[in-house]
């Protein structure tokens, strides 16, 4: 632009300025004229709406992925974050202006009336952009791509029929971000077998633990310290019964790896997991038990030095103290929705009223960050106290 | 699964977004492309004030809450694969909530 133009404009502004009755003495330099591009549209370009820890991971050079099939509501995904993504509308006009003085350091007072004029470019427009919030990730589809292809053992690996997944081929199929994958994988006590992400046939870590558990019987061994290379020799020393990476992972899901001086790899049985697969075991294949028999019985199979706790039920069976006798019934937390709100309606629908010990392993699960158990009874359940015993129960009538 | 990549440029810049109430429109009446939208003044405090034809807008510098990210279709994206680069954040906007107030020009003179 020449000269003379600026100098046109200057004047011009200036003449705008005493139309508008502004003293140019009040204002500050310099002066920035805004112009539509000649091919400014509302198209070419989309507004993101971010979550502060996103910012964070763009800002660092960090990558995003708008994820779904063609029915599925699009999701957006870090490296370990799932986000619902929404188109928002405003009725007011959002210019898009790439370089525009706006802070008041860069800015001086006028001096001598004299204008400084500079041309700012706007190269669209906008009256929508996309909302983001984070959202638990899509794990129930997860889970049943895993159950159609339980592994039983070696033997019955060629008969087959279902699909296995690496982890690739699952992050194609499943609306979450990777580390979430991942995280939930080793949740559900998943076992990378050859590459694909496998569940175990529970009848089959029966029988592995079965094996696992006698030996360290037979062997006197103490449950909280299981040499691991002698446990595999002595379990397959007459034919392979359990493989090595078999029992290195029902080790590691019912236990974990202690420090050892010597040169030998043990592990430490968990009580509370191993109890709860004792639970697990003595519950699945009946619909109710009979509560004092269950605690019998569950307390004499315990492998001896572990002591099976009520507490060990919690999130994973129901006690009914309300029938009589009382009864306890199997009741994991997978099969649930994982819609906050509908999970609360399944909850509910088996069972009236939770403390709060009782409820919390089924709502944490699904809580995202900054979403606490406390805050999601407050919004979806009513509480009330019975003898100095709050209780939390539905806030609406149910529906099936 | 459709996946779509949405990529930082390596040198991320940082856009200002100008919001206006309500509708601008075009007294030309041959949309925005090339035209003038106003000038843009700031006062002693830092607000910014717009002239933007008949009119006057006082309004703010705000810092936005949930900034935003500006994104563009990659053009030289390979075929198959469907990626946005993200161009700039948004992290400030000048925002004009006021009615805007219409410059008097011509006073009638009393008779």
């Amino acid at each position: 632009m020449c000269d003379t133009d600026i100098l046109s404009d200057i004047k011009d502004v200036r003449a705008r300025l005493e139309l508008a009755k502004l003293d140019i003495r009040d204002l500050k330099q310099p002066t920035q004229v805004l112009t539509f591009d000649e091919d400014a549209n509302d198209q070419d370009v989309t507004l993101l709406e971010l979550d502060k820890s996103v910012l964070q991971v763009i800002q660092n050079g960090g990558s995003l992925v708008i994820r779904g099939n063609e029915d599925d509501t699009a999701v957006l995904c870090t490296d370990d974050s799932t986000f619902s993504l929404k188109r928002a509308v405003t009725s007011n006009s959002l210019i898009l202006v790439p370089d525009c003085t706006t802070n008041k350091d860069d800015l001086h007072d006028t001096i001598d009336d004299e204008i400084s004029l500079l041309y700012r470019s706007a190269v669209g427009w906008k009256s929508d952009y996309l909302e983001m919030q984070r959202i638990h990730p899509q794990t129930s589809r997860l889970l049943s791509l895993l159950q159609q292809s339980y592994y039983k053992g070696p033997q019955f690996e060629e008969e087959q029929a279902g699909k296995c997944f690496t982890l690739s081929e699952l992050m194609n199929e499943i609306q979450a971000s990777e580390v979430e994958v991942m995280t939930f994988l080793c949740k559900i006590n998943s076992c990378c077998i050859e590459g694909k992400w496998r569940l175990l046939d529970f009848g089959y870590i029966v029988e592995c633990m079965g094996e696992l558990l006698q030996l360290i019987e037979c062997e006197s061994w103490s449950c909280g310290r299981v040499p691991f290379v002698e446990a595999v020799e002595k379990i397959n020393d007459s034919g392979e019964l359990v493989p090595s990476f078999i029992l290195k992972h029902l080790l590691g899901s019912y236990g974990f790896q202690v420090d050892s001086d010597e040169d030998v790899v043990c592990y430490q049985l968990d009580e509370t997991k191993i109890c709860r697969f004792f639970a697990e075991m003595l519950l699945r294949d009946v619909s109710k038990f009979n509560l004092k028999e269950f605690l019998e019985v569950w307390k004499s199979s315990v492998p001896s030095g572990m002591v099976a706790d009520e507490k060990y039920l919690l999130g994973l069976a129901l006690i009914d103290k309300t029938s009589n006798p009382h009864t306890v019934k199997l009741f994991k937390v997978d099969q649930l929705p994982i819609d906050m709100q509908q999970r609360f309606n399944s909850l509910f629908t088996v069972k009236e009223k939770w403390t709060y010990e009782q409820i919390e392993p089924y709502i944490e699960d699904i809580c995202v960050k900054g979403q606490t158990v406390s805050a999601m009874l407050t919004k979806h359940a009513r509480s009330s106290t019975m003898d100095g015993v709050k209780y939390f129960s539905t806030r609406k009538p149910i529906t099936t | 699964m459709v996946q779509i990549v949405l990529q930082p440029t390596n040198s991320l810049k940082e856009w200002t977004l100008v919001e206006y109430q309500g509708e601008l429109n075009s007294r030309l009446g041959n949309g925005f492309c090339g035209n003038k939208i106003g000038d843009l003044h700031f006062n002693s405090k830092g607000d910014p004030i717009m002239i933007i034809g008949h009119h006057i807008l006082y309004g703010k510098v705000k810092k936005l809450e949930k900034p935003f990210a500006v994104l563009v279709k990659n053009k030289d994206a390979e075929m198959d694969q469907r990626e946005y680069l993200i161009k700039a954040v948004i992290t400030n906007k000048l925002i004009f909530s006021l009615r805007p107030k219409p410059i008097i020009i011509h006073v009638p003179k009393k008779v």
